[in-house]
């Protein structure tokens, strides 16, 4: 007896093939809802006015409107460039530190592991805890810093009340809380540097100095470069630390984009205005993010 | 240019001595070359000319010069390694520039030498190429150029060429020869290679757990290892060794061994050696054993082996198996019973507890 097979294997390809469509179902639902709606609502309210009335949200298309808020929001200034000093001073100091004890703890011939761990507590610490923290210790009449002070016989300072210092006292909590981070990805990076080429180059006539700058340095770049880029990403949503410590101020000294979009969100009920804010902070980051992308791509090549 | 003077160096990790008394003087233009088994300390030792390791105790001298408490950078040496350990993140020119870079030399005359160094080591088109798109035997000749490019005093080589395939290998080592010669400069190579030993070294160093079982031309320690230990460790396919213990009656002496055959110790008894019931034993090369019809040991062919120029005929006897070389025309089917005999004069013999050899010479009971 000969069944007629051929026909009948051809129907289960066909289910076959579409079978491994539709199970691709699932991830596609899961990325329009998560990703792909939140975005294009947010595209949707960035060119809206958004009122809530009789107990109902009233959308009207107005995308000047949402210009217009931008040009004459006073605060907007100051808050990017704010913004752009977290940035850049943190995480170069934070970049530099976590480099240099990467390094540091990288030559030792004992301890790293105890060291390595050390390093991590502050990672682990709840952000609100960190700023609590910090707000008792950066305390004018009581806290760590102005008692410290206070015994170098030097006269307390406002750290979180001026508007000279309250940026900075924030970049300082930053970077207390991430250079550990650096420190992690840099110290893997260390410790897996190639020791012969060290050695060769020692060999060779380098100098302690000329070792770090033309040998290790250039093998580090890699690593370098993506902790610069993490660390930048996050820097320029910062949140919490501001919200705790300052709440953005004295006035808008210590403001950040992030803050500032909770704000205009939250106090100011802009949520169109919120949104053109948001898609603006997004396209900054992705600038940063695309060529940092283009170059490490290109060193992972060599 | 340069001699090289091991005193006295040990090397300790914490309470683990490694090396004690190494002693070792390498003329000025030598070759010489450290080999054994891995883990023997002859990278150490190597490390330890080089400065990337400190010694514990003793003296080494560059030139005269004690270098013990100098940086590698300060010793003038050159090292290739293993690895290569080429700059990945630098071109070849770079590569080969580096060292000359970091003494401020003339940019001129950095090019002049690149220059010169790429044609002697064949590796003019590949100036512009980064290691990571060279081939292993094209990153073995530049880091062979980055050590020749500034005439240091001393070369050292830390198995340079165990990461190559047999053909380049084989290659490189003559190229290598040839350089030395053509350089003179001093140089120190570390490998577990014998041939390589062999074939390379005006004097070869044969190290065993941290110490030197022996210093000799390469042939001197073929034709006289001076401890069991350097005769099973050079030559291929290795020496036969039989152990057993001494059997003396009036004039004649003879091994017997522990498989229960005998080998005649001509020598053994007018120069006192025969104690009857004395450990020891006999090591004979490959080729100082004929297959013959009378021979005192006793066996049956196992395994033939045809090179094409020579024949290595593996024998099971009661004392394991042996190892002969023969003729190319001998045609003996596995599973033969033959005899073998021993070339008398060809006889290593070496005291059993010690591993020492004994020689007519030194009586010692």
């Amino acid at each position: 007896m000969t069944r007629p097979r051929a026909p009948r294997r051809g129907i289960v390809e066909a289910l076959n093939t579409s079978f491994r469509h539709w199970s691709l179902l699932p991830a596609v639902l899961v990325f329009a809802l998560l990703t792909a709606y939140p975005i294009v609502n947010l595209l949707r309210m960035a060119v809206s006015t958004i009122e809530f009335r009789d107990g109902r949200e009233i959308w009207t298309f107005t995308p000047l409107r949402n210009w217009d808020l931008l040009l004459a929001d006073t605060a907007l200034g100051p808050v990017v460039f704010n913004t752009l000093v977290f940035v850049v001073v943190a995480v170069a100091t934070e970049v530099v530190a976590g480099l240099a004890l990467a390094l540091l703890i990288g030559g030792l011939t004992r301890g790293k592991a105890l060291m390595r761990t050390l390093m991590i507590i502050p990672i682990l610490v709840p952000p609100v805890a960190i700023g609590s923290m910090f707000k008792l210790m950066f305390n004018h009449d009581f806290g760590f810093f102005n008692q410290l002070l206070s015994y170098a016989g030097m006269p307390p300072v406002s750290w979180l009340g001026s508007t000279s210092l309250a940026l900075l006292s924030v970049i300082l909590v930053d970077v207390w809380h991430w250079v550990p981070f650096i420190f992690l990805i840099l110290f893997a990076a260390v410790e897996g540097l190639p020791k012969e080429v060290l050695e060769a180059a020692r060999v060779d006539g380098a100098t302690r100095g000329q070792l770090l700058r033309r040998v290790t340095l250039p093998l580090l770049l890699p690593a370098l470069t993506v902790a610069l880029v993490f660390r930048s990403i996050l820097a320029f949503k910062t949140f919490d630390e501001v919200y705790l410590l300052t709440g953005g101020g004295p006035g808008t000294s210590s403001e950040l984009l992030s803050l500032h979009l909770y704000k205009v969100f939250f106090e100011q009920n802009q949520l169109g205005y919120g949104a053109l804010l948001s898609v603006f902070t997004i396209t900054g980051v992705l600038a940063l993010l695309v060529p940092a992308r283009w170059l490490t791509r290109r060193w992972a090549l060599q | 240019m340069a001699s090289v003077s091991i005193r006295h160096v040990d090397k300790a990790y914490g309470p683990t001595v490694v090396m004690k008394g190494i002693d070792l003087e390498v003329a000025d233009g030598e070759f010489v070359v450290l080999v054994g088994a891995s883990g023997c300390g002859k990278s150490t030792l190597l490390r330890m000319i080089a400065g990337l390791e400190p010694i514990t105790a003793g003296e080494i001298a560059i030139g005269g010069e004690r270098v013990n408490e100098l940086e590698p950078r300060e010793r003038d040496i050159a090292m290739v390694f293993q690895s290569y350990a080429l700059y990945p993140h630098l071109n070849v020119r770079s590569n080969l520039a580096f060292s000359l870079e970091l003494r401020k030399t003339p940019a001129a005359e950095i090019e002049a030498k690149c220059k010169q160094t790429a044609g002697v080591l064949d590796l003019a088109q590949l100036l512009d190429r980064y290691p990571r798109q060279l081939s292993g035997g094209q990153r073995q000749r530049v880091a062979m150029g980055r050590a020749i490019v500034r005439q240091p005093r001393v070369f050292l080589f830390d198995e340079p060429l165990s990461n190559l395939d047999a053909k380049l290998r084989i290659a490189m080592r003559t190229e290598i020869r040839a350089l030395h010669q053509r350089l003179g400069a001093t140089s120190i190579y570390v490998t577990h290679d014998q041939v390589e030993a062999m074939t390379m070294a005006d004097r070869m160093v044969v190290m065993n757990g941290g110490r030197i079982e022996q210093i000799g031309a390469p042939l001197e320690v073929y034709d006289r290892p001076g401890t069991l230990y350097v005769a099973r460790f050079i030559g291929a396919p290795s020496i036969n060794v039989f152990e057993g213990s001494v059997e003396a009656d009036g004039a004649q002496a003879r091994l017997r061994t522990r498989g229960g055959q005998h080998i005649a110790l001509p020598w053994f008894v007018e120069s006192g050696h025969a104690a009857p019931g004395r450990a020891i034993s006999a090591a004979l090369r490959p080729e100082h054993l004929a297959i013959t019809a009378d021979g005192s040991l006793h066996g049956t062919v196992s395994v033939v082996e045809n090179l094409g120029h020579e024949t290595y005929i593996y024998v099971d006897t009661a004392d394991g198996r042996v190892c002969v070389l023969a003729e190319r025309s001998l045609r003996l089917p596995p599973g033969a019973a033959v005899s073998l005999a021993p070339v008398v004069e060809a006889l290593h013999l070496f005291d059993a507890p010690s591993g020492q050899r004994i020689d007519a010479g030194d009586a010692r009971r």
